[in-house]
């Protein structure tokens, strides 16, 4: 009679701590998603801004410093190879695009287009949804590492690869408010 | 008071996981209390074998009913597909917002209505469905729509239409009953009625007894039953406002969104009794009736002052006034159509 009741005990034990492990998986798999989810949203921008600069460049040619240095800007994103130059390619790549629409305000013809605009508005949704995609990132982070940090997930943690994640933080040059000069 | 979005939403889980704990309980009670009076325990039966088998059958019920449940037919409510060439920005909005919560995007649906008005519909998060009106767009900005789909995804990725709908089929369960034993004490009493031995005298007491326990539990049971679900309505309602300020970390955009929703009073004109709709706000008059009466119990959202109070408080603002507002809309207003034109015009 003891031994079925320790067996009873031992079955229960298995089965909660595969599903501790279970758990532990699909939060990890979230905060790796996650991670891919802002690479999805940084290559839409780096997609739609050479559409951008040709349709700026039909309407207002004369202004190519600003054009050049959005197209240098995501040429610097892109080649990025590591992550601390991918965060430091941000702002300069921001404030370019900044630059542009605000330079665009004096062109009637150039705001009346209709490409454009549905430019503009892509490209503020993909400036949005980057920072939607951290943030989400942030979250599933913060809910991976709670769980790992706290009991009974610590004990379960030990059993796989699942070690704390770093949070998605804003890098000191990026944190910078760009210099917007008319 | 709280001002943390966290803290608000978890006290407004634990009160619904109370309430539908409630709701449950009450279909189960009276479940039990009817077969009682049916004689379950005047046998040689163990005790616990009833409510085991009502508790099972209850589960059952609700199980069932639940995944057949009307498929909330959104075209009842006037909801078209919304066209990504025709809504590029509404799509956009739901798109972000759906990165934020890292959830899927339900499908997007517009009504053609100067009502202001968003839902959420759908039992799973996977297959969902999102409107808005064409009021609506024309009211908000860009930043307020996020606030609005955000709580409506809320609604979706929290799984209130699934868990207010486990409460209205409780409710509908308990009146049922109710019914059942009123009328089976009736045919009791009447096929007691015509016998004259002692059977017949016992037959009648029994009809009695459960015409009177039909009784109680409509004037008891059914209220309560409504009560319950009201309540765990306007739990989720807050808790999908703590969610709106999850997902955009901006109480403003909400905010300013319910500010305009309150001083508008437009009501939507095609209105669906569909009870698997999340609405932002209610949107019929016999509902926005219901807010007044019984003290508000029987509403089925908070009262948008609260809400906003609520808001206003996140953003260290005076909880009594009003305002900032965007100016901005999404979607500037069709001029209306010329009575006058000889040509038919299209939307």
């Amino acid at each position: 009679m003891t031994l079925l009741i320790v067996i009873a005990i031992v079955v229960v034990l298995a089965i909660i701590v595969v599903v501790l492990y279970n758990n532990l998986v699909k939060l990890r798999n979230l905060v790796d998603n996650a991670w891919a989810q802002i690479e999805v949203q940084l290559t839409r921008r780096a997609d739609l801004i050479p559409n951008l600069v040709n349709t700026v460049k039909g309407y207002a040619e004369h202004e190519r410093e600003t054009l050049d240095a959005v197209i240098s800007a995501r040429g610097a994103a892109m080649g990025a190879s590591t992550p601390a130059a991918a965060a430091a390619a941000e702002g300069p790549l921001t404030a370019a695009l900044g630059r542009l629409f605000a330079v665009a305000e004096a062109y009637p013809d150039l705001k009346a287009d209709t490409n454009f605009r549905q430019l503009q508005e892509e490209l503020t949704s993909t400036e949005n949804r980057i920072g939607y995609a951290r943030q989400h990132y942030n979250d599933a982070t913060t809910r991976f590492n709670t769980t790992i940090q706290s009991f009974p997930g610590v004990l379960v943690a030990k059993m796989g690869d699942f070690g704390e994640r770093d949070l998605f933080e804003a890098d000191e040059a990026a944190r910078a408010v760009p210099d917007v000069q008319f | 008071m709280s001002t943390d979005f966290r803290a608000i939403a978890a006290t407004n889980q634990r009160r619904s996981v109370g309430l539908l704990a409630a709701s449950v309980l009450l279909l189960w009670g009276v479940g039990n209390l009817i077969a009682w009076a049916f004689g379950a325990w005047s046998g040689s039966t163990d005790w616990w074998i009833t409510p085991v088998v009502i508790a099972a059958l209850a589960v059952g019920y609700l199980l069932i009913a639940w995944s057949m449940s009307a498929r909330a037919t959104l075209r009842l409510s006037g909801a078209e597909p919304a066209s990504p060439e025709m809504y590029p920005v509404l799509h956009n909005v739901v798109e972000e917002m759906c990165i934020a919560a890292g959830m899927n995007k339900p499908t997007v649906w517009v009504i053609e209505d100067p009502a202001p008005n968003a839902f959420a519909t759908g039992m799973t998060p996977d297959r969902s469905a999102v409107a808005v009106t064409t009021g609506l767009l024309e009211m908000l900005s860009r930043r307020e729509l996020a606030g609005v789909i955000a709580h409506e995804l809320g609604h979706i990725r929290n799984r209130d239409i699934s868990i207010t709908t486990i409460s209205v089929l409780s409710a509908a369960a308990i009146a049922v009953l109710a019914d059942v034993a009123f009328r089976a004490g009736q045919v009791v009493l009447f096929t007691s009625g015509r016998s004259r031995n002692r059977e017949g005298q016992s037959g009648a007491g029994l009809g009695l007894a459960l015409m009177a326990l039909g009784a109680v539990i409509f004037i008891i049971g059914v209220p309560l039953s409504l009560l319950l679900k009201a309540a765990l309505s306007r739990s989720r309602e807050s808790l999908a406002d703590a969610t709106a300020v999850e997902l955009t970390r901006n109480p403003a955009s909400i905010r300013s969104a319910l500010e305009k929703l309150e001083a508008d009073t437009t009501q939507i004109r095609k209105v669906t009794t569909a009870t698997a709709h999340m609405w932002i706000e209610a949107p019929s008059d016999k509902e926005m009736g219901l807010t007044r009466a019984f003290g508000g119990m029987l509403a089925t959202h908070p009262p948008l002052s609260e809400r906003i109070a609520i808001l206003r408080r996140m953003e260290g603002l005076d909880p009594d006034e009003r305002g900032p507002n965007d100016t901005v809309a999404v979607r500037r207003p069709l001029p209306p159509p010329n009575p006058a034109s000889r040509w038919r015009r299209h939307p």
